[in-house]
């Protein structure tokens, strides 16, 4: 079930901060090309090589770019929060979306036609707050590839569910081992693993297809560095 | 192959080379030509940007680093595109290290020139692509690092390197390789040794024979062949 149910808001609050950033004026001409939308716990926003119609600007939850490795693995290369827009690709000129595009994190997300966005970044504060948001995802692309390749399973596992937390605004959230390996690019048996020492450890406590923090504190001791350095970046 | 250095282009970085020609001459007084020796450090982590640099030959690779000790490589840049695309992002900070790994030439320009110009449309189209072209290679590199195993990672990477080479010896060292793969330097001389065992490669201290490219194709992960099939066009 949807948590967002049919949010008919009449007034949008302006959550996401890249479209924040934005001059009011310039934030209300776009509100007028932009539509509402709920974001879906594991909804599939993009297929691969699809050619990009919307791009989405999240007021909360979280997107993770996923990539098929093969038949059977994925692995996150990058995530979209409420400081970003998912459709990156489309201001950078090459509108196909390589990789899907999840939702991990239920929430909110106003929503633009990919023409239009291309139209309206061509100059002016939206282009330049593109611009620093390509940053960013580059930068934590490059997180990515470190924190796959470097880090333990057990400290991989705790900096995606302080991400995940954080995206929530909750200690309680849906989640399954599968999703949660899909997105560590391990497989479901390692988190399982992961997480039943951390539940054993009264961290977090489980149950299918739910997880609750019970010890924040805990979770970013044991974390890798990375959840520290990915927050900065913000 | 031969031993060309030639660039086939007038211009020979196709960045350059995809402007109009009248802007290229009117940023010809800003560009510098330059050589890159092999293992030269154009850039280090969080240090300021003064130059990019659009390479004519050879490849420089830009390195994320977990420690003093361990990096990976989480770029690749030939004269497909621009090193300190941080400046045009507005952000003149490298978060890598910037190594030369295949010796060549370039043309480098002031980071306040380039930040002017990449305000202009047609540099700035060109830009944009090259960026997305680097999120989708980093994108790559998350994959590759997490999931492929050494012998399949030295091979692309001697595929890279020679396709950039333009020649079948070039300078490398064990040691240099560690650094890009982001594994120890015991297990890339443990491949390189199997490698040479069934004649793909030969090796002595700090030079590099590609023997038998077909065999390495064989050995290679898909990684090799996706990277080549989304490099930029402009």
């Amino acid at each position: 079930m949807s948590l967002m149910g049919d949010s008919t808001t009449i007034s949008v609050p302006l959550e996401n901060k890249l479209l924040a950033a934005l001059s009011k004026k310039e934030y209300e001409r776009l509100l007028t090309q932009m539509e509402y939308v709920p974001l879906n716990y594991t909804e599939v926003l993009y297929q691969p090589n699809e050619r990009i119609q919307h791009v989405y600007f999240p007021n909360s939850g979280l997107i993770a770019l996923t990539s098929p490795v093969n038949k059977s693995s994925t692995t996150a290369v990058n995530m979209i929060g409420s400081s970003g827009m998912l459709g990156i690709g489309v201001f950078l000129g090459d509108p196909v979306s390589p990789t899907p595009a999840i939702v991990l994190v239920a929430g909110t997300a106003l929503k633009m036609k990919a023409a239009v966005l291309q139209k309206e970044s061509r100059r002016g504060s939206l282009q330049r707050l593109l611009l620093d948001f390509t940053h960013s995802q580059l930068t934590l692309a490059y997180q990515a590839a470190i924190c796959n390749h470097y880090h333990q399973i057990h400290e991989r596992l705790c900096c995606w569910l302080l991400y995940i937390h954080d995206a929530a605004g909750s200690t309680e959230f849906p989640m399954t081992h599968n999703l949660l390996a899909n997105m560590m690019g391990v497989r479901r048996e390692e988190v399982s693993k992961a997480a039943s020492a951390l539940q054993d450890d009264k961290v977090i406590s489980y149950r299918p297809g739910h997880v609750t923090i019970l010890n924040l504190a805990e979770l970013k001791k044991v974390t890798c560095e990375c959840y520290r350095i990915v927050k900065g970046m913000k | 192959m031969g031993n060309s250095t030639k660039p086939r282009s007038p211009v020979g970085n196709q960045m350059l080379a995809a402007l109009p020609k009248k802007e290229y001459q009117r940023l010809l007084p800003d560009l510098e030509p330059v050589t890159l020796a092999f293992a030269d450090v154009l850039y280090e982590p969080d240090q300021p940007i003064r130059h990019v640099y659009f390479p004519i030959s050879g490849m420089v690779s830009l390195l994320s680093n977990v420690n003093e000790r361990a990096t990976t490589a989480v770029n690749i840049v030939g004269k497909d595109g621009m090193i300190g695309i941080q400046v045009f992002l507005e952000m003149n900070i490298s978060p890598n290290r910037a190594v030369v790994h295949v010796a060549g030439t370039a043309l480098r320009m002031e980071a306040e020139v380039l930040q002017r110009e990449s305000q202009k449309w047609p540099l700035e189209r060109l830009l944009r692509r090259y960026t997305q072209a680097l999120l989708t290679q980093a994108h790559q590199a998350t994959i590759c690092n997490h999931f492929h195993n050494v012998n399949e990672r030295l091979a692309s990477w001697l595929l890279f390197t020679h396709d950039q080479a333009g020649v079948d010896e070039f300078p490398m060292t064990h040691q240099f390789m560690s650094g890009m793969m982001g594994v120890r330097r015991e297990e890339i001389s443990k491949a390189a040794a199997a490698f040479q065992k069934n004649k793909l490669i030969s090796y002595t201290p700090g030079r590099i024979r590609i023997l038998n490219r077909t065999g390495l194709k064989a050995i290679c992960c898909k990684c090799y062949s996706i990277i080549r099939a989304k490099s930029v066009t402009y």
